[in-house]
């Protein structure tokens, strides 16, 4: 059944300059505001992990990196990537700015609450770097959070630290929530005439169904935040075993930290899709426009997208293998582990099987889509060693971990990200990015990280813990790992300056990039279909489009043109009925 | 399995004129409303097996089991509760009044809703403050830290509902008629708070033994 409300109630055209750019209730114009202070708060992160590799590659030589500083680094690079870069860029970037245009809405459906969202996201950001400067500094308890160390004293920034982490938390997920509830919304009620849920792109699928994983496992989040901020400045025992701290028997009793992992895992799972399936979506719409080919598999790919969604919530315990648990659960979770990969694998043969024979345009969008299938190949394969857990206990702590999750869910979307962003700024800015430089970043990248994550695994096998300062006079570790360490490091900075061509890019095509025209890589869906480029407030001018077709028709037989809008009226199809 | 005939559509076949269905904003609003009340019951579920899971532990003291127990004296418990329920009800002929086009029943019972509501806000502060005196504070033992907990985001919970409820009388003041479209979203919310409510009540007051079957039907035991 396709909805039809009545878009053109509260449609109100901004008038000054702040109602535009600042206190916008655009879609657009909050999409925009989400990416940059997205992107800017990941070069923070990305510094972070240079500052780490600098210790670890070159141990000692750097007087301002203590064992705690190191900690606080590692710490805050982990939630920054993943909460306030990966998900919020995803969600709030591209959900934001695709989900209306790609369904054919005027906006989302609660304009207001959707400029909340990115004023309360950006106040999340501010209280989480205010915590780089008060006393104690930042957290450094990692990005797990787990108690009971994250709230005693000896463990870095645990005064003010972590509470600032847990307040700065709780306010991005009411941020998300705002957001979320409109993304699904939108998608459910304000699609216009003819788009079916069938027919949406598959990234609105990707994104929908993230959105729906981001509403039910951020609460978890939400939960076991209060209860350790509870802990921590009211003395509750929720999380706080009996302890003692510095010689001092402290006044919590009888708290179950593993109360706390399983919390933070029943969200942590889902998040590693809440940021994957968006990935996925739009990997999918980048390999079919830029192979020319429709995209293989359509049905079974929204039903692997629904399907891993579910499953997520079924696999949390993976992560706690070694923190003790009934053996029974082991089995479960490994065997609930195993399963997910079938639809993961069913989306990786079909992007293959998309490319087959198809009309491939090597453009910079298509070489980061190519590149996302061939590190989430990796960071796959992997995951099935560390699913199992008499393989994963003693790969646990090691860099082998490090190095699965940076290839499946650091490198990874981050590729899709900057995939995305190519291929979707000449319609948010109408110019295009420099396909050289472009080129040029893409390569940096994507060999660089090869670079640094691979040699990973082969640390891991040696045994080289992972979480550690420093890798002095320990017999096992060979000099060789060292030697590899300092490489992994250079390559880190290598891959972390190419990323200064990329933002160059981005400022520089503002102005003096190529125009694009409308529809410059002459894709199907009704993003590129507007009047003007980029939209205008409203998105469509007088009339929404009505679609006709699915967002997969390239290369049709018996058409001029190698590409159909959705809303492409067929008069073969006209004169038929 | 009606919701999954979508799933089975051949999307790619194109279609000459889509069919159509005009939804009114009002259905929009609801659905949104529902899904944030979605999001609300995760959030307390999950504060309920924590609570549940945490019940399990040696050091762990019902609340209402002895005349020595914070909530064995439920007065102001029921009195809230009571509370509650009249603004639930206010709503409930609120929302009937208005599709009959009784205007003045219908504004009146948004109004006395509000009232009752802020009335609940006060009776939970009393209570708060009543045990405060007594010396069961948050830290006292595990299971008043998540009576305070629970109380207080329920609270939270219903004065967001009192901030939404100031701007649906304005709006009915000054719009006619949007007023059974509003009342109806205030229903909505006002009912889940009250069956939140209700949970929450039974599950504080209830002894240790209850918990351990709940727990062990479930398999919650770590």
């Amino acid at each position: 059944m396709e909805y039809d409300i009545d878009q053109d109630e509260d449609m109100h055209e901004p008038s000054s300059f702040f109602t535009k750019y600042v206190w916008s209730q655009d879609h657009k114009v909050i999409a925009i505001q989400y990416s940059v202070i997205a992107i800017l708060v990941g070069i923070v992160a990305l510094v972070l992990s240079g500052l780490m590799r600098l210790q670890l590659g070159f141990p000692g030589s750097f007087d301002f990196i203590d064992p705690s500083s190191y900690y606080q680094f590692v710490t805050m690079h982990g939630m920054i990537m993943v909460i306030y870069l990966l998900t919020a860029i995803f969600l709030g970037g591209f959900g934001n700015y695709l989900i209306p245009l790609m369904v054919g809405a005027r906006d989302m459906v609660f304009p207001f609450v959707n400029m909340l969202s990115v004023w309360f996201y950006l106040l999340a950001v501010i209280v989480l770097m205010a915590s780089f400067f008060v006393p104690g500094g930042p957290t450094g308890a990692g990005w797990t959070l787990y108690p009971p160390q994250a709230i005693l004293p000896g463990t870095p920034g645990s005064g003010w630290g972590i509470i600032l982490m847990l307040v700065s938390l709780a306010i991005f997920i009411a941020a998300a929530t705002m957001g979320g509830l409109n993304y699904v919304t939108t998608v459910l009620q304000a699609r216009t005439r003819g788009m079916t849920l069938m027919r949406m792109p598959l990234t609105v699928w990707g994104i929908f169904m993230a959105t729906v994983l981001a509403l039910l496992a951020f609460p978890a989040l939400f939960v076991s935040a209060v209860m350790m901020l509870f802990d921590k400045t009211l003395g509750t025992s929720f999380f706080m075993p009996a302890i003692l701290s510095m010689g001092q028997q402290l006044d919590h009793e009888g708290g179950s930290p593993i109360l706390f992992q399983h919390l933070f895992w029943f969200f942590g799972h889902p998040e590693v899709y809440i940021v994957a399936l968006p990935a996925f979506g739009i990997v999918s719409d980048l390999i079919s426009t830029h192979a020319r080919k429709n995209i293989f598999g359509y049905r079974m790919m929204v039903w692997a997208i629904v399907g891993i969604g579910v499953l997520s919530f079924v696999v949390w315990a993976h992560h706690m293998y070694i923190s003790g648990m009934n053996p029974m659960f082991g089995y479960f979770f490994a065997t609930t582990t195993l399963i997910i990969a079938v639809p993961t694998a069913i989306k990786v043969y079909n992007w293959v099987l998309t490319i087959w024979h198809g009309n491939i345009r090597l453009n910079v969008p298509m070489l980061f889509a190519l590149g996302f299938v061939s590190t989430f190949t990796i960071g796959g394969l992997t995951g099935l060693f560390l699913g199992n857990v008499v393989v994963d206990l003693p790969l646990s702590d090691t860099y082998f971990v490090v190095a699965h999750f940076h290839m499946v869910m650091g490198v990874s979307p981050i590729l899709v990200v900057f995939g995305g962003i190519y291929h979707w700024y000449p319609k948010m800015s109408g110019r295009m990015l420099n396909p050289t430089l472009g080129k040029l970043h893409f390569w940096g990248t994507f060999l660089g990280t090869y670079a640094i994550y691979f040699p990973m695994h082969y640390l891991g096998i040696l045994g080289v813990p992972r979480r550690y300062f420093a890798y002095e006079n320990y017999d096992f570790i060979p000099d060789s790992a060292k030697d590899l360490n300092a490489m992994i490091s250079v390559m880190a900075i290598f891959v972390a300056l190419v990323q200064l061509i990329f933002l160059f890019n981005l400022v520089w095509s503002l102005f003096k990039g190529e125009k694009s025209g409308d529809n410059p890589w002459e894709a199907t869906t009704l993003e590129w279909q507007t009047e003007t480029t980029p939209p205008g407030h409203g998105n469509w001018g007088k009339d929404i489009p009505v679609c006709h077709r699915w967002a997969y028709d390239y290369s049709v037989p018996g058409y001029e043109q190698d590409f159909l809008p959705q809303n492409f009226i067929d008069e073969k199809l006209e004169s038929k009925t | 399995m009606s919701f999954l005939t979508p799933l089975m559509e051949k999307s790619w076949e194109p279609v000459h004129n889509p069919e159509i269905q005009t939804l009114g904003r009002d259905h929009t609003r609801r659905a949104g409303l529902r899904l944030l009340l979605t999001v609300v019951s995760v959030l307390f579920f999950l504060f309920i097996v924590a609570f549940l899971m945490r019940s399990q532990y040696p050091d762990w003291q019902p609340l209402a089991e002895q005349s020595s127990h914070p909530l064995f004296n439920k007065t102001l418990l029921w009195l809230n509760t009571t509370y509650l329920i009249f603004a639930s009800v206010c709503l409930q002929i609120a929302r009937v009044s208005g599709h009959k086009n009784r205007l003045i029943l219908a504004k009146g019972g948004l109004v006395l809703a509000g009232l009752f509501s802020c009335a609940f806000v006060t009776g939970q502060w009393m209570l708060w403050q009543h045990l405060h005196q007594q010396g069961f504070v948050v830290n006292s033992h595990p299971a008043l830290s998540f009576f305070y907990i629970l109380t207080g985001l329920h609270a939270i919970h219903v004065a967001v509902g009192i901030v939404a409820w100031i701007v649906a009388v304005m709006v009915v003041m000054r719009d006619s008629p949007k007023l059974a479209q509003y009342i109806e979203l205030c229903a909505i919310y006002w009912h889940f708070l009250l069956g939140l409510w209700a949970i929450l009540f039974i599950l504080l007051v209830s002894k240790p033994e209850t918990y351990n079957a709940i727990v062990e039907f479930c398999g919650l035991g770590i």
